[in-house]
């Protein structure tokens, strides 16, 4: 696994990990003690209604946490690999500014 | 089962178990051994395909040619029939019966290659399908487990470095606050430029009409003012 810091932006890092299909592009955006208890249903619907609008990457959850996740196919060239990389970071600040709201 | 039927049962149960058994090792074994086995009769298939197909176009020229060589006899025998050759009608006759006969042995083999034809390519279409759907359900597997595992590692390490994962709304409010004082240093370097840099003597000579801009304006002006005068005190439309 590898973890990628985009400067001015360190406090959201991107973690590259391959399986044996893909490479997976992942940001950690919050935990489930994050979110405002009475607005998770709420939380959750307008994630998967954002879903489809976000450019090249998708809201999941692993364990307790929000993520963030690109996906590749193995053979992709590095330049793609940076370019989702610097999408997911976009959208994870993006993501992160927007549905703040729903957080304590 | 199907494995996101799968992942979503073992998701309602103990997520910790994830990372290592969505597909168990066994399972992901004999998914990739019906993978390989489904490969190799496809390969099969596509040979005895292109037996068959061969044999098949084969049996359409020799149709073909029988139907013209009936076609053939047929008028002969009308023709000895003109000329009052009976016997020899006859003869030509049992030709055409016999031509008939090969002809309608061909014709049924030709049905025989073509029901082949189709049956191989659907046997061909299945085996594909069959791998893609091992393929799909092998790459889900493999990819819930990775990211678990992802996260599991990522957990521990932060946990062993002390929390330094900060909430989401701080880290938030820590890239905002970087993100302004970037702009804030930026207007201020564009306010010393303008007091202070190359563009604040520019603004300075212009303001006293010094240099380019003011000489053209100027140019500009006393042209349009000969023009005037040029035009008389009545100005007349050309």
């Amino acid at each position: 696994m590898v973890q990628v810091s985009i400067e001015g932006r360190d406090e959201l890092p991107i973690f590259i990990t391959r399986s044996d299909t893909q490479i997976l592009c992942l940001c950690y955006l919050w935990c489930d003690a994050e979110v405002l208890p009475e607005r998770r249903n709420e939380l959750a619907q307008t994630l998967l209604e954002l879903n489809p609008s976000v450019p090249l990457s998708a809201f999941g959850r692993v364990g307790d946490r929000y993520v963030l996740t690109g996906a590749l196919a193995l053979d992709a060239p590095a330049e793609q690999v940076a370019q989702d990389v610097a999408v997911l970071s976009d959208n994870a600040l993006d993501a992160l500014d927007a549905l703040s709201e729903f957080l304590v | 089962m199907s494995v996101i039927k799968r992942v979503v049962t073992l998701l309602r149960s103990s997520v910790r178990e994830i990372g290592e058994s969505v597909v168990d090792a066994n399972a992901t074994r004999i998914y990739e051994q019906e993978i390989v086995d489904a490969r190799h009769s496809i390969e099969a298939a596509r040979g005895d395909l292109a037996l068959v197909m061969a044999k098949e176009m084969q049996s359409a020229r020799e149709i073909e040619r029988l139907r013209q060589e009936v076609a053939r006899y047929e008028a002969l025998a009308v023709e000895a029939l003109d000329k009052s050759q009976e016997q020899l009608a006859e003869e030509v006759a049992a030709k055409v019966g016999a031509l008939e006969q090969v002809l309608s042995e061909q014709s049924e083999a030709h049905a025989t290659y073509t029901v082949q034809v189709v049956k191989l390519k659907d046997l061909v279409r299945a085996a594909e399908q069959r791998i893609r759907e091992h393929e799909r359900e092998i790459a889900i597997a493999k990819t819930t487990e990775s990211v678990y595992r992802a996260t599991r590692s990522i957990s521990e390490n932060l946990g062993h470095g002390g929390s330094n994962l900060l909430n989401a709304r701080q880290s938030l409010d820590r890239i905002k606050r970087r993100h302004e004082e970037l702009a804030d240093r930026m207007t201020a370097a564009d306010q010393l430029d303008a007091e202070f840099g190359d563009a604040a003597i520019e603004r300075k000579l212009r303001d006293a009409g010094i240099g380019d801009v003011a000489d053209r304006q100027r140019a500009a002006m006393t042209r349009i003012r000969e023009r005037h005068q040029a035009a008389g005190p009545v100005p007349t439309a050309e």
